[in-house]
């Protein structure tokens, strides 16, 4: 890996854990949605402070090329935060709805009770 | 306050609601009917509020199923012991109303469907719609053994252990609860049964399975089916305690 390229990393782990950090303090991530995130810009920071981890890696896998062993990884970790933010959807979905349901149902509720006490105050 | 209550899930019906309320009304004059306007953006809850009945707006459209499970949390709270799903196109004959009525309290059925294909009823489904119809009938008898013509009924009457367990939340899928539902209500010991039901010609409006939906709504119950199937495997059917 050349001089460039390595600092081009390194900036760009630097910039990504500070992106993560400036979302944090305006409150657009929460602590637990951030986790992975920084996760993934640590192992951008380790892979451009020293390169050679990936080399070793490679052979430990027996992969002639470093790089795809890369390439397979980053692409696994995608899947798996992609896989969670689904299942986070899925269950936001479902309490939206359930608060939608709810809010309807308890303002038809007191839209019968005005009515119906209005009722009672005219025959009075 | 009646004991039963007609819960009509409506979407863009402002051309039906109106003849099937006045309908209702003056066959069953006593029975509690609440309309669930599903984010209409037509004036169907003008209609509605004209006809002094029940209204529940939802500010968006949920589906089907969400519209209904809305119903049913309404029933929950106010303390109602029965309710009858009934449909907002006119295509559903309130005289099956007293049939469901009979099947609920006088035999204690926990689900009584309303068949389009029992009987001498007319109603023709397209190719598509009838293999589907066909396929999740196959399902539900190789599940559960027991053989259900018209698992897609929208004209459903529900006892108080049944809907009181749909309003729970995620017991209800929130767009077309089909076979899924009934093969999970079936597994878990609720009884099912189905009359012939008279089923009209809708006058105007959308069926809700046109386009490409029906692939969808297939492959989506194949797959909910298949998870109504491991849960039960994994010991998480149905506990209303």
């Amino acid at each position: 890996m050349s001089d460039i390229l390595r600092l081009l990393v390194l900036f760009c782990g630097i910039g990504f854990v500070l992106m993560v950090f400036v979302l944090l303090v305006k409150r657009k991530i929460n602590e637990r949605n951030s986790l992975l995130w920084l996760v993934g810009a640590f192992i951008i920071l380790v892979l451009s402070i020293a390169p050679n981890t990936l080399q070793v890696l490679a052979e430990v896998f027996d992969v002639d090329y470093p790089p795809s062993l890369l390439f397979l990884f980053s692409t696994l970790i995608m899947l798996l935060i992609v896989l969670y933010q689904s299942l986070q959807i899925s269950v936001l979905q479902e309490h939206l709805r359930e608060l939608t349901q709810q809010i309807a149902v308890d303002r038809t509720r007191v839209n019968i009770h005005t009515k119906n006490s209005s009722n009672d105050k005219g025959e009075n | 306050m009646s004991d039963c209550l007609i819960i009509i899930p409506a979407h863009n019906e402002e051309k039906n609601i109106g003849r099937v309320l006045s309908e209702l009304k003056k066959q069953y004059p006593r029975m509690d009917i609440l309309v669930v306007d599903d984010g209409s953006v037509d004036s169907t809850a003008a209609v509605v509020e004209r006809e002094q009945v029940l209204l529940i707006s939802l500010p968006y459209n949920l589906g089907y199923g969400g519209a209904l499970q809305t119903g049913y949390k309404y029933a929950v709270n106010a303390g109602y012991c029965c309710v009858i799903q009934f449909d907002a196109d006119g295509q559903h004959d309130p005289c099956d109303i007293g049939t469901i009525l009979e099947l609920l309290e006088e035999k204690k059925w926990d689900i009584v469907l309303g068949s389009r294909f029992l009987g001498k009823s007319s109603y023709r489904v397209g190719f598509v719609k009838m293999f589907a119809i066909r396929t999740f009938r196959l399902l539900i008898k190789l599940t559960t053994g027991v053989r259900i013509t018209d698992p897609s009924s929208g004209l459903q009457g529900l006892s108080y252990r049944t809907f009181t367990y749909y309003a729970g939340l995620g017991r209800y899928p929130s767009d077309y609860p089909d076979a899924d539902v009934l093969i999970q209500m079936l597994l878990s010991g609720y009884s099912i049964c189905e009359f012939p039901a008279n089923i009209r010609d809708r006058d105007s409006g959308k069926s809700m399975h046109n386009g490409i939906k029906p692939l969808y709504y297939g492959l989506k119950m194949l797959v909910s089916i298949c998870v109504v199937l491991l849960r039960k495997k994994s010991g998480g059917g149905v506990n209303n305690e």
